[in-house]
């Protein structure tokens, strides 16, 4: 009877070891382990800002509206009184042969892992390559002064494909500004701009 | 029996337990690296499992060759990269491509455009063959050629970025009419996909969230209106990038090993994404 058991056990055990596999050719691939470490690196770091910000913030950036420094953009505090809300949200995508998967971080104030142009990110240790790197970087809530809508904020975006983890660094900034509106906190666009609903650009 | 008894309400734990290890769907925990760092919580959503190329490029093969190119805004240009990944121990092995020798089986680099332009919106020749003992320069036999077409690169036309000024255009989501460069020569339609990263254009809205939902183009005519649900989950205001994308996989076994030979191009469109049309005022 021990046997027996010792036999069914060691049957089921091998059945349940061999489900977690998954890997023979054809099949999907592992998912990624992101268990390293690379940088993100901006080529020629120039983010610049838009048309509309207030006076406060002007005098926080450089004077060419042209902000080098991904440091400066989490640490420049606003005028609200609140917490800052600046942000740099980093998405990196696996080449989808070795190993599935995709790791999205989210760095704010005082992140030891940003440098001027370049930000220390985990790494797939499971893939040839790193096929996409994704980035958002958004400033922290201005109050606003020029046209309505109580607060603004700044956003860049990029992409990049460089097989070095590299990322063109010349982003145009856009200014998204938002306010509490009868009630209801809602985006503002301004006065010559519109929506797009089922293809068709709306003007308000 | 007392001690059977324990014995085997050992075993259904050992076996509850394997049986959890063995779970393979992605993890959803949200990790904290530091205060001031945060690992997003991923979920994925299909639209469509309708077997197809796509899917093939997410086969696992021995062997891989093939283009990707990247529009990271509707202002950018694409930025094709080659990637080659064969495995080729003995040094026997030999591949071109469109009749062009390649000698390094692994690796990844950005090509010029006029390099690009022989591959997307044409029929691409990929040659695999071995060389022989004798003139290491000459091709056995046993050379297998695929032919593949790989469509145009792919451009979003509506909705228009034309300037600066029309960056992170606000878009109602219902009905979203999404309109491309039409290649009627792509047979294996197009991948959209809506992509959130936990940005909100209200930030105290953000969260710690990625949403990546996924659906496909059947026909490559140009125009299509968006499944509502590519949409779903993600909430009023974000910032969500729409990713289109199309090209071509095909997975071929040559002398008992796969290999899968690609090309694809894709674009993305940062939008801000409404879904309550009484959350946008006029300045």
């Amino acid at each position: 009877m021990k046997k027996l058991i010792f036999c069914i056990n060691a049957i089921l055990f091998v059945l349940l070891l061999q489900s977690c596999e998954g890997i023979s050719p054809g099949s999907n691939p592992p998912t990624c382990e992101w268990d390293e470490e690379n940088q993100v690196v901006f080529y020629d770091l120039q983010l610049s800002f838009p048309s509309g910000l207030s006076n406060w913030h002007s005098n926080l950036i450089p004077i060419d509206n042209i902000e080098r420094s991904l440091i400066n953009i989490l640490e420049v505090n606003s005028n609200t009184g609140s917490s800052s809300q600046a942000k740099i949200s980093v998405t990196m995508k696996s080449d989808g042969n070795s190993c599935i998967g995709e790791k999205s971080v989210a760095f704010m104030k005082g992140a030891s892992e940003v440098g001027i142009s370049n930000i220390v990110v985990p790494f797939v240790s499971n893939a040839v390559f790193l096929v996409e790197v994704t980035v958002g970087i958004r400033t922290d809530t201005f109050v606003n002064t020029v046209g309505n809508g109580n607060y603004y904020h700044v956003m860049w975006s990029g992409a990049g494909n460089d097989p070095n983890g590299g990322i063109v660094g010349n982003i145009s900034g856009t200014k998204i500004t938002y306010g509490n509106i009868n009630g209801t906190t809602s985006i503002v666009i301004s006065k010559d701009g519109s929506y797009i609903k089922n293809g068709k650009r709306i003007y308000m | 029996m007392k001690k059977t008894n324990y014995r085997l309400h050992y075993i259904v734990l050992m076996i509850v337990g394997l049986l959890l290890s063995c779970n393979n769907e992605e993890r959803l925990e949200t990790t904290t690296i530091q205060e001031s760092s945060i690992e997003l919580k991923s979920s994925y959503n299909l639209l469509d499992i309708t077997p197809n190329v796509y899917h093939d490029y997410f086969k696992q093969t021995e062997h891989s060759v093939g283009f990707s190119s990247l529009k990271a805004s509707s202002l950018s240009e694409h930025s094709v990269v080659e990637r080659i990944n064969i495995k080729d121990e003995k040094k026997e092995a030999r591949l071109s491509i469109n009749n062009k020798d390649i000698d390094n089986f692994v690796m990844s680099r950005i090509i010029s455009k006029s390099n690009s332009s022989d591959i997307y919106g044409k029929t691409v020749r990929f040659k695999i063959g071995k060389k022989s003992n004798s003139e290491k320069n000459t091709v056995t036999s046993s050379e297998t050629e695929v032919e593949m077409y790989v469509p145009e690169l792919v451009e979003i036309t509506n909705p228009k970025i034309e300037s600066e000024d029309d960056l992170f255009p606000i878009c109602y989501y219902e009905d979203f009419v999404l309109e491309w460069n039409a290649d009627p020569d792509n047979e294996e339609g197009l991948v959209v996909i809506a992509e959130y990263f936990g940005n909100n254009a209200i930030p105290q809205n953000s969260n710690n969230e990625h949403i990546l939902n996924t659906d496909v183009i059947d026909v490559d005519d140009g125009h299509i209106v968006l499944n509502n649900d590519l949409f779903k989950d993600i909430p009023n205001l974000s910032i969500v990038h729409l990713v289109l994308l199309r090209g071509n996989v095909t997975i071929q076994e040559i002398e008992g090993e796969l290999y899968k030979f690609f090309a694809e191009s894709h674009v993305r469109l940062p939008v801000i994404l409404v879904k309550d049309l009484n959350t946008i005022a006029k300045e």
